[in-house]
């Protein structure tokens, strides 16, 4: 389903006089449909920034990102503006730790808005765990985890053959995590392929192989 | 897919000119004779549906870029295709139709889009008929369900809009530019001047008026907190050029270009 390939990526700080981050130093991973692959390694390897560059957030040096069937796919790093806004319609979701979404609109809306009906909004918010009272509340005054649930259910609005997750239970407390991860692993066994950058990797259950970053590159 | 707007290397010069004027990486104001080239060089295209914002610092000619798009302006050098159909100097009756009924535009100040001395109601209703909208009925219904769709009290719609308070007066505007229901809205900082929740109510409206009839949009702003809001796509300008385009959210992630840089980085928020 996903394919990079010696994927690079630097900052260059123009503000600090051009100082340059070299974030990632030639990564490749693979991730198949139904399968999902962790990452994880400290803070500043390149974990968020890998997940960025395949979703677009963020534009790489140089490298592929096949995302697709082999034969039939597109390289993310090289396809247009365009292809890259219908992919992440269609194939491609991230559910990060940020809120990044109108704060005034209430959080089913939020989740219709992705696309589905509102009644499936609603379905979705109990699934991650969202208090009821809660569904029709604009997320600004939304907790941490309160706000990772409401980015989950955005981000299963419509199927994705490809999800990429940032930390995205970081804030949960256990019993959600666990629901979550379990959520996670009924859409792997139906075939999304799942990317993850996890901190405290999930012992058990929705995750099939680690691999740890470090400095850029793909350590073990 | 067929661009609803396009302009293809659009320059626009400010002054007579000379020929010492405007090389590519000279300054926008010619050291010489004075003219300022607002543009140079402007190259997009914004498709069906599809919001695409400006910024950049005052005088970088993202609001001469939009005049050019409103045909207000006509370029230099350059062409500007609406619809498909090649639009760039021209005049007359057709200027006046696919202004009527291609575009929308909302000014940044309310005397510019509407007759103040008109009430709501007429300020929607003249759009229309200048559009060919005949029928008192039709012309009645059309501005009362704008007037509603655009969260304005219903009773205010025969008000005088000089009594409106600014955020209610650029919301007769966007009322005003809808009517006749073109496929690009065109506008030049639509929140500046209204405090601070008076812009998140407009720029809410604009969000979901644009959900619901996917209009384009084309919207220029120096406030990176409404072109997040509401852009997919994003061009920066500096001194008449693009110095950098993306997507809206990589270019706040990522901004590679100096400027773009300097410019998230003075974000307040």
């Amino acid at each position: 389903m996903l394919q990079v390939i010696g994927l690079r990526k630097r900052y260059v700080r123009h503000l600090l006089s051009g100082r340059v981050e070299r974030v990632l130093r030639g990564v490749d991973l693979e991730v198949a449909a139904g399968e999902c692959l962790v990452v994880t390694g400290p803070s500043g390897s390149g974990k968020s920034t890998l997940l960025r560059c395949i979703y677009r957030q963020a534009i790489p040096d140089s490298g592929s990102i096949l995302l697709g069937p082999p034969g039939d796919s597109i390289d993310l790093a090289a396809a247009s503006e365009r292809e890259v806004l219908e992919r992440r319609r269609t194939t491609v979701g991230l559910v990060t730790q940020f809120l990044d979404v109108v704060p005034r609109i209430g959080a089913a809306d939020l989740v219709a808005q992705a696309g589905c009906s509102a009644e499936e909004a609603w379905r979705l918010l109990d699934r991650v765990g969202l208090p009821g009272d809660l569904h029709d509340v604009p997320p600004a005054t939304f907790s941490g985890g309160q706000r990772q649930l409401l980015n989950l259910a955005r981000a299963l609005a419509r199927p994705r053959p490809l999800l990429l997750l940032d930390e995205a239970t970081a804030s949960l407390d256990p019993s959600r995590r666990q629901a979550v991860l379990r959520m996670l692993e009924e859409k792997k066994h139906a075939g999304t392929a799942l990317l993850a950058v996890f901190h405290d990797v999930p012992t058990a259950g929705v995750v099939d192989r680690v691999v740890t970053m470090r400095e850029g590159r793909i350590a073990a | 897919m067929t661009s609803i707007l396009e302009l293809v290397d659009v320059s626009v010069r400010y002054g007579v000119g000379c020929e010492r004027c405007a090389p590519a990486d000279g300054p926008a104001r010619c050291p010489v004779c004075g003219s300022v080239w607002a543009c140079r060089g402007l190259s997009f295209d914004v498709g069906p549906g599809e919001v695409m914002g400006i910024v950049g610092e005052s005088g970088s000619g993202k609001s001469t870029a939009l005049a050019c798009a409103n045909l207000d302006l006509v370029p230099l050098a350059g062409r500007i295709r609406l619809l498909g159909e090649e639009v760039t100097g021209i005049g007359g009756a057709r200027r006046r139709e696919l202004r009527a009924e291609a575009l929308g535009i909302v000014y940044q100040t309310p005397a510019q889009g509407l007759d103040l001395d008109l009430t709501a109601g007429g300020n929607v209703v003249s759009r229309m008929l200048a559009a060919g909208v005949r029928g008192y009925e039709a012309l009645r219904r059309r501005a009362s369900e704008l007037v509603q769709a655009t969260e304005l009290p219903l009773a205010r719609m025969d008000a005088v809009t000089s009594t409106f308070s600014g955020g209610m007066q650029q919301r007769v505007q966007v009322a005003r530019a809808l009517a006749t229901r073109p496929p690009i809205l065109l506008l030049d900082e639509p929140t500046s001047g209204l405090d601070v929740s008076v812009q998140a109510r407009l720029l809410d409206l604009l969000r979901r008026i644009q959900l619901e009839t996917q209009v384009a949009m084309l919207i220029v702003s120096h406030d990176l907190g409404v072109i997040r809001m509401l852009a997919d796509r994003l061009l920066v300008m500096r001194q008449g050029r693009i110095v950098e385009r993306g997507l809206t959210d990589q270019l706040l992630n990522d901004p590679r270009h100096p400027y773009t840089q300097l410019l998230v980085s003075s974000q307040l928020c």
